[in-house]
């Protein structure tokens, strides 16, 4: 038997839209220069490691985790995070929404109102506030490898989603000479 | 009044001097962990939001399938995009459980795995379950994600049955 589920804005927020959208990406870029960049890396990292706490709760996510935990990457990641203390520095940063914001950047490039709402520029973006200032658990290093997974597998799904209606075939044929092949390595 | 400082860093129990010092070097660590604790709410409150997305069950929506060991359930999930822009959907099933105290951490092939949905779209989702041949007959309960997304997800109930 099939369910329906509704995809919704959160009523708390003024909701996903270009203005709003638009405003989130300009306010991110706009605070990279009040930021210093071990900040910017730190809440990254530490949004990775959030998004893999997140997705060790599925199937394949814990499998993926446990993958790691019982081979040799695992615990030399371990002992890497621990004596260099990147779990206390990434732990030390507010974690940034990295599937979020990736999709929200996404679906700037799918709006059909981009131009118009470029006009409206500069749009203020919402700020976080109580959301953003909640309390997270330490980021550990299983926690950071299977959401930077996670990440990287959206990521290729979201451009095979994006580029599908409109990739070419895998070969092309053309008419002419080929050009003459070129470059460093072929000298 | 003289004070003495023994070379013992531990000195003998019940010492004042030590006392305090432990007392301090513990005051001045849990300050400093409250200082960043404080900092990293700070910035977290300062930080740009990124609007999200709410996954909202359409009347009851918990998703039923019947399957035999050894055999495959299939799961089907209709997603309505009411937001003004794309949504990209990536559903995850977490483990499930019966009520024996039987746990499965399912194996689960989604078709297609991520999708984007555009504004007033609906879109159907496949999810095909592999049944292991060793489970026990029983209804094992769990939950869909849509991974990322904010308040929970859809129930899953699959009733595994006897093979013969």
């Amino acid at each position: 038997m099939s369910a329906r589920v509704k995809l919704v804005d959160d009523a708390a927020e003024s909701g996903r839209s270009t203005a709003t959208l638009l405003a989130s990406l300009g306010g991110r870029l706009g605070a990279l220069h009040v930021i210093t960049g071990a900040t910017a890396i730190g809440s990254l990292a530490a949004g990775f490691a959030a998004l893999g706490r997140e997705v060790s709760a599925t199937a394949e996510g814990a499998r993926i985790r446990q993958a790691l935990e019982s081979g040799r990457a695992g615990s030399n990641g371990e002992v890497i995070w621990d004596a260099l203390r990147i779990g206390d520095w990434v732990s030390s940063h507010a974690p940034s929404p990295v599937l979020d914001q990736f999709r929200n950047d996404l679906a700037l490039l799918l709006a059909e109102d981009v131009d118009e709402t470029l006009e409206l520029l500069p749009i203020p973006p919402e700020m976080a506030g109580a959301a953003g200032a909640q309390e997270v658990p330490r980021a550990a290093f299983l926690d950071f490898a299977v959401g930077y997974w996670a990440f990287s597998v959206e990521v290729v799904r979201a451009f095979d989603a994006l580029t599908g209606p409109t990739l070419g075939p895998p070969y092309a044929v053309g008419e002419g000479t080929p050009a003459e092949p070129g470059g460093p390595l072929l000298r | 009044m003289t004070v003495r400082v023994p070379n013992d860093p531990a000195g003998p129990p019940g010492n004042p001097l030590s006392e305090l010092v432990r007392l301090q070097t513990e005051f001045q660590a849990r300050l400093a962990e409250e200082t960043i604790s404080y900092l990293r709410r700070l910035q977290g409150a300062a930080a740009p939001a990124s609007p999200g997305t709410v996954v909202m069950p359409d009347g009851d929506s918990t998703l039923h399938a019947t399957a035999k060991p050894g055999g495959s359930a299939k799961l089907e999930l209709e997603i309505e995009n009411r937001q003004r822009v794309h949504c990209m959907v990536t559903p995850a099933l977490g483990q499930l459980g019966a009520a024996s105290g039987v746990t499965w951490m399912p194996a689960a092939e989604a078709s297609p795995p991520s999708l984007l949905v555009a504004p007033e779209q609906v879109v159907s989702l496949a999810l095909t379950v592999a049944v292991p041949p060793e489970l026990p007959p029983d209804t094992y309960r769990g939950m869909l994600v849509l991974q990322g997304f904010r308040q929970g997800g859809v129930p899953v109930a699959i009733a595994v049955e006897p093979a013969q």
